[in-house]
């Protein structure tokens, strides 16, 4: 295992130098596609690469950041206010693209490796995700009450490991090579997602990269949402066969009680 | 051993949801009653969402009724005819439930809409049970006698139109009554998941005057025909019924069942009934200060249905 693993960091690291005039920085994925099956612990990817420089790396000139993106969904998020004596679902804000998936992985914390307007042009970072609210279906308690909502947004999303934010996680294994390893929970929507990685020198971006992998679920229970959500009438009409034989089931296994 | 709920979309310990699915069961099997209005509230409170909770709940009566059911087709106490006069009420009353849930789902209201309802109904129904059972425990300790039940009285429901005689129950009345109480279980059983047996029974005997002998049976009958309905509509169009989590708890019920069926029979009567009351008291009182104290988490994110809206 790790003679390969070796042997294609090798080859890796001269693909590497060979196209140094092209590229600046290279990167390799462990699969292209990721295929969670039922174990219900979710998937990582490894991401390894290098980049022309790597040779004279100085971890306070160089960083890497990585992001992976997931596919957009429109999302609703709501607030609960006091209203008659109980808590109900009042305010609320409708965006249009939320990344069902958003993890920013980067050799040292975003803030010391470039500027706000930097990180914000290549959108690195929850910070600086845009989510489109759609301004005519909004009902926000005040004017500027709308950043509050966004963070709760990438809050919410953090609580189910659907955004992670790991400021060391590109970490330099030495001759150049740095990796890095992206988690994805159980709950990710399959889809196209992206990834990208940004090559920065003393807090400027000089080359970036990006590739898209696949994520698909196997395994009964995504059968059966896959059958929940695309045939909902069938899997309703399944759903009570399935019941009347296991009462079915219980009567006669109990008939001599 | 955590098990990964495919629609609920969160993980939860199987022997959680087995002990739940044991305890309820044996509740019912100890108390006689369907359990569905305890099972709902606590799949609430271990984190299912309270859309996923009432449609799977309504999938798990199916099997549980069927059972029940079976058992009184063998000894002949279902009355059949009013259980389908019931039935056609309460596929009225499904669909009504179901568009109604679905219009405070697209709200954002559906979770407030279900606490208030089993706020409303376990508050009525245990409070009552409570009174009656305490007063039954009271009068066994003074020797005093239950007052003797009226013989059936002419009352406000042989007054209406559209005669029917339902010789199982040995009663000729209008059929209205059975429609409107079935349409009426119907919207329960959709926008609070059970069966509505607890509001049925006491309706189908102090209501209709039917004899006690045949209102269980022919309440589960009408239960298993209106949940599977419930099941179906809330599939079709919310896609929250959720089969892993219907089986593990079905698993635990019907095993609990079997226990407390055995265990029911060393207690008295109204000591069980003062002991479920209080039971249920306690579900409300829960879910009532859930609704009234300031909530951890304010914010809550959802998937938004774009053609729903």
């Amino acid at each position: 295992m790790s003679l390969i693993f070796k042997l294609f960091l090798s080859i890796l690291l001269f693909v590497g130098t060979l196209s140094v005039a092209k590229a600046d920085l290279v990167t390799d994925l462990s699969k292209r596609r990721i295929d969670i099956n039922s174990t219900f612990t979710g998937a990582s990817l490894l991401l390894f690469g290098t980049f022309t420089e790597a040779f004279d790396y100085d971890p306070k000139l160089h960083d890497i950041v990585i992001t992976v993106k997931g596919p957009n969904k429109p999302m609703i998020l709501r607030k609960k206010a006091k209203k008659g004596g109980i808590w109900i679902n009042y305010f609320r804000e409708e965006y249009m693209e939320i990344p069902s998936y958003y993890s920013v992985l980067s050799s040292r914390p975003l803030e010391d490796i470039s500027d706000k307007p930097t990180l914000g042009k290549y959108g690195l970072g929850t910070n600086f995700l845009f989510f489109n609210p759609n301004l005519n279906r909004q009902r926000l308690p005040d004017e500027k009450a709308w950043l509050d909502f966004r963070n709760a947004a990438v809050r919410l999303k953090k609580q189910e490991k659907l955004y992670i934010d790991q400021p060391n996680g590109v970490k330099f294994v030495g001759n150049g090579l740095f990796r890095a390893n992206v988690d994805f929970p159980a709950n990710v929507d399959v889809g196209k997602y992206e990834v990208s990685a940004y090559l920065f020198r003393d807090g400027n971006m000089i080359f970036e990269e990006h590739s898209p992998i696949t994520m698909s679920k196997f395994g009964f229970s995504n059968q059966l949402t896959q059958f929940a959500h695309n045939y909902p009438w069938t899997h309703g009409f399944a759903a009570v066969l399935f019941a009347l034989f296991s009462g079915w089931l219980a009567a006669v296994v109990f008939k001599r009680k | 051993m955590h098990i990964y709920l495919p629609i609920a979309e969160i993980s939860v310990n199987i022997f959680l949801l087995l002990a739940i699915g044991g305890g309820i069961g044996f509740l019912s099997g100890l108390f006689g009653v369907g359990g569905g209005f305890l099972l709902t509230p606590l799949l609430i409170f271990t984190g299912i969402p309270p859309a996923v909770a009432v449609a799977t709940g309504a999938n798990q009566i199916v099997a549980s009724s069927l059972s029940g059911v079976m058992a009184h087709f063998r000894r002949k106490t279902v009355d059949i005819k009013m259980g389908l006069v019931l039935l056609s009420g309460g596929i009225v009353g499904s669909f009504l439930g179901v568009g109604l849930f679905n219009w405070l789902k697209s709200v954002g209201q559906v979770d407030l809409l279900i606490t208030i309802s089993y706020v409303v109904f376990l508050g009525i129904i245990g409070s009552l049970m409570l009174a009656e059972s305490l007063r039954a425990i009271w009068r066994l300790r003074n020797g005093t006698a239950p007052p003797r039940r009226r013989p059936g009285s002419h009352n406000w429901v042989h007054k209406m139109p559209l005669k029917m005689r339902f010789r199982a129950s040995h009663l000729y009345i209008s059929a209205i009554p059975p429609i409107i109480i079935g349409m009426l279980v119907g919207v329960l059983a959709s926008i609070m998941g059970v069966g509505g047996g607890f509001i049925m029974v006491p309706a189908m005997i102090y209501i209709l005057k039917m004899p006690t002998n045949v209102v269980v049976g022919t309440s589960l009958f009408q239960i298993m025909f209106v949940t599977a309905l419930v099941t179906i509509l809330h599939s079709g169009q919310n896609q929250t019924v959720d089969v892993v989590l219907a089986t593990i708890s079905l698993v635990g019920g019907v095993i609990g069942a079997q226990f407390g069926v055995r265990f029911s029979q060393r207690l008295r009567p109204e000591l069980l009934r003062a002991l479920l009351a209080g039971m249920v008291m306690l579900v409300c009182l829960k879910l009532g200060f859930d609704l009234v104290l300031q909530p951890e988490e304010l914010f809550q994110l959802m998937p938004l249905n774009m053609t729903s809206e």
